[in-house]
């Protein structure tokens, strides 16, 4: 399952002085979408204080069951998720909090998300990273359905204990919308369950029509799989249209069950995956420059981010 | 081809963390990690790691893991020596 990081802050955001917050970081901005992963490093002098608090906040203010548990530190203003500090937390610590996290639902999914940072006293580095899959427009699932929607050869192989199962749809694109490209969600409903998650993307592709995606898996049972479309960059839809998920019951040898549904959005998510928006593939290398820039075409920013991990790797010793 | 000894890399590095070796056969079949190096931003000395990595051709491996940590290099000197001529037939 790929993986991939949307925006990341690399920036140092060093506190105020004691006694005084933060103002708020809009840390993604202009995105709407999923919080997937969230962590945060800390660095500066001794240990985080145990007072203070990190909200991830969505727009509008949610209704029930929107929130997640934890202390609303932010006025309960679109809270989506409060993590109280705690120690210890040693310098230069990552917090990962991505076990807990909370995805987006019912009229939250579609606004902007910012992170807020209040009660941090004394001198702080702080690195956040934040993973969003951005929602797009599909006014497109309306009208123009894929039709067809089939698995085909799902099987289970005794040997390596694994499952797998080939979705194949077609997509016309007859109003044009381009989406980005569709991502297969994913639920196991018999015990033990899975919850929903996105477990591959397919590119959609100008003038192709038919589309394939090959699912493995290691449990037999139900699952139910959702094909959805995701365009980049614009304000995505309110409360779009639900749609039956396909469903595929696998047990060991199995014989293949064909469906066909609509595409469309389900508006529970489990854990998600983030997708690169706008790839480049561009890197150029400049003298004496420590960090990498992330440039968002669409909208002329950039930002700066930290190389992870740099290496360098010498030619091989002896020469030929 | 003689199969190498790699005996042990001198470096001129500056840096903040620590710099971490490793040396590599083809393909990444075999590897050594070396004893990672203790940079600092300004320094006179040369540090020599020692390493035991007989293979016919090795690469080096530099980098940093921790967050904020950089090197600048400016010289790598391997210390080789030719051990054996061939593995056996």
């Amino acid at each position: 399952m790929a993986n991939s990081t949307l925006f990341i802050d690399g920036l140092d955001h060093n506190t105020a002085d004691a006694g005084l917050p933060i103002s708020s970081l809009p840390v993604i901005l202009g995105l709407k979408g999923i919080v997937t992963d969230f962590s945060i490093i800390w660095g500066g002098d001794g240990l985080p204080p145990s007072d203070g608090a990190i909200s991830l906040q969505g727009f509008p203010y949610p209704g029930a069951g929107a929130i997640a548990t934890g202390t609303d530190s932010s006025g309960g203003i679109g809270v989506v998720k409060t993590f109280a500090m705690a120690a210890p937390f040693d310098d230069d610590t990552q917090w990962d909090t991505s076990a807990g996290l909370v995805v987006l639902t019912d009229g939250f999914w579609d606004q902007d998300v910012r992170v807020f940072i209040s009660n941090i006293t004394g001198t702080r580095r702080v690195q956040i990273d934040i993973v969003v899959l951005e929602l797009s427009d599909l006014t497109e699932n309306l009208v123009d359905t894929p039709d067809n929607l089939v698995d085909s050869n799902p099987s289970w192989d005794l040997v390596e204990e694994e499952g797998s199962v080939d979705l194949d749809w077609t997509y016309d694109n007859t109003l044009a919308e381009d989406p980005a490209g569709f991502a297969i969600v994913r639920e196991k409903t018999d015990a033990p369950t899975e919850a929903l998650q996105i477990v591959g993307n397919v590119p959609f592709e100008t003038g192709v029509t038919d589309y394939s995606y090959t699912d493995y898996f290691f449990l037999v049972g139900t699952y139910s799989y959702y094909i959805i479309t995701y365009k980049y960059g614009s304000p995505p839809e309110k409360s779009p249209p639900s749609s039956p998920p396909i469903v595929i019951v696998i047990g060991g040898d199995s014989p293949d069950i064909s469906v066909t549904s609509d595409m469309g959005f389900t508006l529970e998510w489990g854990s998600v995956m983030a997708f690169i928006t706008d790839p480049s593939g561009i890197y150029g290398l400049i003298p004496n420059k420590t960090h990498d820039t992330l440039y968002n075409r669409a909208v002329e920013t950039s930002i700066d981010v930290k190389i992870p991990d740099p290496f360098v790797k010498l030619a091989f010793l002896p020469e030929e | 081809m003689d199969i190498i000894h790699f005996g042990a890399v001198r470096l001129r590095v500056t840096g903040t963390g620590n710099l971490k070796l490793r040396f590599l056969s083809l393909n990444e079949v075999a590897e050594r990690i070396l004893t990672p190096v203790v940079m600092s931003s300004t320094t006179d000395k040369y540090p020599n790691v020692l390493a035991n990595f007989s293979k016919q051709r090795a690469q080096l491996e530099i980098k940093t893991t921790e967050i904020d940590d950089v090197f600048e290099i400016g010289e790598v000197c391997i210390y080789i020596k030719p051990i054996f001529a061939s593995y056996p037939q």
